[in-house]
């Protein structure tokens, strides 16, 4: 809203030094009309976020590079997932972020609060936009926002280790220098999305491409390939090595 | 010097004659076009499938993230590159390149050559044949 605002206040104010009288009138209806719809958006969202039920989450948005850390917290309960945000449809979330602008998700407004958060009431979004023009600054994060209990369903999942014990060729091909399964491979580092729970997301390679077998080899395999400066190196792993990492990632659900 | 009807005539020769030979090469250029677009939409000789799917099932599937197919975005280095492959006599450097075996080895590859990094990717045998007669045009 805030940039449809400051677009409005550029025109006008390049009709005024113009001088042109009749434009100057549309122009300020214009902007009257669109500080109008901004304050009820805005108003609507307050409401939505003062009397949405409270499911008691924190989430903390972390961008690395191109794929996104994800945060989650209730009740002493913490855990990290990556790449896709999940939030209960029609109940309040508290967010927080680093290094980003406030996000916009799904047309609900995100109401900043005193303590650097925000809190959000996400109906059906399919996607959380950040946008600042000044550094710029554009970018996507899925959003997968479910009915409560569907949500309740994937936390619980999320929160436990990872079931598959068969991690040895993970360990031993080298994906465990990078990424974290929890219970079965830790990493000192942060360079790369946590695979805990892998089977379960919707995409890989930080979100551009379908979670599909036929994909995953050729990610694992030469990820450049398939996105252009991709972090991850190539893996030239023996075939059989290579199905037997595949096969564990498709175990971790 | 010259009757005016010859002359008109002269004239005729011409502008008929230039006439029917530009309609000619139109319609052939026309007809050519044509029929190399239609060799595209219809299976090459002993390919049951419908090569229209099988080109859209290909990237469903994922192919080209391994495979290099001379278009597109994603160009993969994992698999040789398939962009003559109707063209190559032998799959795999061991099997004979016919219909019914490129068939099997989208089907099941780990079962055709067992140790083979190309993964069994569960596609059913009506989506072979097409994939199998969208690859057997690529030449």
């Amino acid at each position: 809203m805030f940039i449809v605002f400051a677009a409005v206040a550029v025109a006008w104010s390049l009709l005024v030094m113009l001088g042109r009288r009749r434009a100057i009138v549309v122009g300020s209806f214009v902007a009257v009309a669109a500080a109008a719809a901004s304050i009820a958006i805005d108003v609507r969202a307050i409401h939505l976020a003062r009397n949405a039920p409270r499911s008691g989450i924190s989430i903390r948005i972390i961008p690395r590079g191109d794929w996104w850390q994800l945060e989650y917290e209730r009740d002493g309960v913490s855990f990290v997932t990556a790449n896709e945000l999940h939030v209960p449809a029609g109940t309040a979330v508290s967010l927080s972020w680093s290094g980003l602008p406030p996000p916009s998700i799904g047309g609900a407004v995100c109401v900043p609060r005193p303590d650097d958060r925000c809190t959000l009431v996400a109906g059906g979004a399919d996607e959380a936009t950040f946008v600042r023009l000044w550094p710029l600054m554009w970018r996507h994060l899925p959003v997968v926002a479910e009915p409560p209990p569907r949500f309740e369903q994937w936390l619980r999942n999320e929160a436990m280790p990872a079931r598959s014990s068969d991690s040895a060729l993970f360990v031993s091909a080298g994906c465990a220098y990078c990424h974290v399964v929890r219970g079965a491979a830790t990493s000192a580092s942060i360079v790369a999305p946590d695979l805990t729970h892998f089977a379960a997301r919707r995409t890989i390679a930080a979100t551009s491409l379908p979670n599909r077998r036929g994909f995953l080899d050729g990610w694992v395999v030469h990820s450049r390939a398939l996105k252009r400066g991709s972090a991850m190196p190539d893996n030239r792993l023996d075939p059989a090595v290579l199905r037997g990492v595949i096969a564990y990632l498709e175990s971790l659900r | 010097m010259m009757e005016p009807h010859e002359v008109h005539l002269r004239g005729c020769v011409f502008v008929c004659l230039g006439g029917a030979f530009a309609t000619l090469a139109a319609a052939g250029a026309i007809a050519f076009f044509v029929a190399r677009g239609e060799t595209r939409h219809t299976a090459p000789t002993g390919f049951l499938g419908d090569p229209e799917r099988g080109r859209a099932l290909v990237s469903a599937y994922g192919c080209p993230s391994c495979h290099a197919f001379g278009s597109g975005a994603a160009s993969g280095m994992v698999g040789p590159p398939l962009n003559n492959i109707g063209a190559r006599s032998y799959l795999a450097g061991r099997f004979p390149n016919i219909p019914g075996v490129m068939k099997q080895w989208i089907e099941h590859p780990r079962e055709l050559k067992p140790g083979t990094a190309m993964p069994d990717l569960g596609v059913s045998g009506r989506d072979a044949d097409d994939i199998a007669a969208y690859l057997g045009t690529l030449r």
